[in-house]
């Protein structure tokens, strides 16, 4: 019974990656197709002429390219909750795991904040990274579904990794803002933006959007490492260790202190508000690859 | 994941004040006595020997702990007997359930003791316990020793060498017990609970500041948000009408 749900869960997160990869390609065709040659018409008025985009052409790729989106999710989530059910505890207990809900929770991001804001542009980048993580997890990281090892069994593991797992996907949601923050004002510096890159808000409302997301889910990391050390006293016999994972969470954490003290009391903007928010989030990936990988430490579960 | 534990349990009595009682501690679940919590960390097992020197007298009696490598606890330990003349030390390896691979030698598959067995190297010379310098434990330094022989035993069996014989009467398992008093524990816990409300006020609060002055001219009013939170206009002209309204 419990091989079945394995196997359920396995293809689930297989067919939730090949839903995944047809968002990617719906959004890039729309990308690609919604770029509209101006007219011989537009040109009488003497215009610098400009491609313009039209998304009225490409509006069912776009209702496509979401469509597949909001399913991939929901056989994503299929695929963790079987995997949960197969190994009778949730599904958090090695990197696979760690990954699969990682990008389950980034996905899950993107998607709420689709709700309020028009961030379709943002598709592209969020199916590529989701199929990046999920495909690295598939190949690289997959351990058969197993029990918990004694030390994780605990309440506090659904707290404190669902706390932290929140966190990481926001997180990496913000640095992707960041970045195309960076990438927009280098291009604008030089002259008009590309056409397809049209529709991706104002640098002022992507550098406000990085910083509420940061501000946003802040407490949430704070209370992730707090949870951290609750567990760690009932578990360990001490609540903070200096553990490699525990060390970096902290460093995490002051870096994204620094970055909102740098935004709200010295009045920090743009450009450099950017690097500093993507310096915080590779502090978080750093954490969350090299630790579990290549370091040593109180964290290490399970071969990964 | 095969043969990887599931549970760690260790059930221990308990005697205060002359009353007694039995308790059970997990690995998430430490003891609470008091203000101590006593945690389980590790576990191994001690092999029980006797070492008898070329007379057949005992020249040591008594448990080993020796310390686990893996997850199958195969452990390394050393034996050392001071008493024997001359002194007898014992490099050794002890596997809970025993397996021979062709590039490792005795491995163990299994942490419980379903077929165990103690397999060591024997060495003569000055032990050099007398030295003044701290050793470990569990290893030996060979550089002055000689190497008498090669074996190894399982419960019941003895091992006889021209120096002596071992013995492995049987096998105890142990448990690494961390007894903790952390007074400042719930100040840290205390303190982190007031940083995320600090944190929760600070961030999601929406502060913002308001000057009024009054010149020759009439009233000034002037606003600024502190983490931009929108809405200061509104706020600021029904302020302004609220002032009018007063006057």
């Amino acid at each position: 019974m419990q091989t079945t749900w394995a196997y359920i869960s396995n293809y689930s997160v297989y067919s939730a990656m090949a839903i995944f990869t047809i968002s990617f390609i719906a959004h890039a065709f729309e990308t690609a197709f919604a770029v509209r040659a101006p007219d011989a018409a537009d040109s009488t008025d003497g215009n610098l002429l400009l491609k313009t985009l039209d998304y009225k052409r490409t509006e069912k790729t776009a209702r496509i390219a979401t469509a597949m989106m909001i399913l991939g999710f929901i056989l994503l989530l299929a695929g963790i909750v079987a995997r949960g059910i197969s190994n009778g505890h949730v599904p958090w207990g090695n990197m696979y795991e760690f990954s699969i809900t990682g990008a389950l929770a980034f996905t899950g991001a993107y998607l709420a904040a689709l709700r309020k804001y028009d961030l379709r542009w943002l598709g592209l980048f969020v199916s590529i990274s989701v199929l990046l993580t999920l495909g690295t997890a598939v190949t690289l990281l997959y351990r058969d579904s197993a029990p918990l090892v004694p030390a994780l069994k605990s309440t506090w593991l659904v707290i404190h990794v669902f706390a932290a797992i929140i966190s990481g996907g926001v997180f990496l949601l913000a640095n992707v803002v960041a970045g195309a923050y960076l990438y927009l004002d280098r291009l604008e510096s030089r002259g008009p933006r590309p056409a397809w890159l049209q529709r991706v808000p104002s640098l002022e409302v992507l550098d406000q959007l990085s910083y509420r997301l940061v501000a946003f889910v802040f407490p949430l990391w704070t209370f992730a490492v707090i949870a951290g050390a609750i567990w760690a006293e009932s578990a360990w016999g001490r609540y903070w260790g200096w553990d490699p994972k525990e060390t970096w969470a902290f460093i995490t954490w002051v870096a994204y202190a620094a970055y909102l003290h740098a935004r709200v009391t010295v009045g920090w903007r743009g450009r450099r508000a950017a690097w500093l928010c993507i310096f915080a989030g590779s502090t978080f990936l750093f954490n969350y690859v090299y630790v579990n990988v290549w370091g040593s430490g109180k964290h290490t579960y399970s071969g990964l | 994941m095969t043969s990887a534990p599931k549970d760690y349990t260790a059930w221990v009595t308990i005697t205060d004040n002359g009353r007694t009682y039995k308790k059970e501690i997990k690995v998430n679940k430490p003891l609470t006595f008091g203000n101590t919590r006593v945690y389980l960390q590790a576990n191994g097992y001690s092999p029980v020997v006797t070492v008898r020197d070329s007379q057949g007298n005992v020249a040591l009696q008594g448990p080993i702990p020796f310390l686990p490598q893996d997850g199958n606890l195969r452990s390394i330990g050393s034996i050392k007997v001071p008493d024997a003349e001359p002194q007898i030390g014992f490099v050794s390896s002890f596997v809970p359930t025993n397996a021979r691979t062709t590039d490792q030698g005795a491995v163990s598959i299994f942490p419980e003791l379903l077929d165990p067995k103690l397999l060591f190297s024997i060495w003569k010379g000055d032990l050099g316990l007398d030295s003044g310098i701290p050793q470990s434990v569990y290893r030996i330094d060979t550089s002055k020793l000689e190497k008498v022989g090669l074996g190894s035993v399982k419960p019941g069996e003895t091992f006889t060498y021209p120096e002596g014989s071992i013995t492995l009467e049987m096998v105890i398992p142990w448990v690494n017990l961390q007894f903790v008093d952390d007074p400042g524990k719930s100040y840290a816990l205390i303190g982190a609970i007031l940083a995320i409300l600090g944190l929760l006020s600070s961030l999601y609060g929406r502060r913002r500041r308001i000057w009024v002055r009054i010149t020759s001219g009439g009233v000034e009013v002037a606003g600024l948000a502190k983490n931009s939170a929108p809405g200061l206009d509104v706020e600021i002209e029904k302020f302004v009408s609220a002032i009018r309204g007063e006057k």
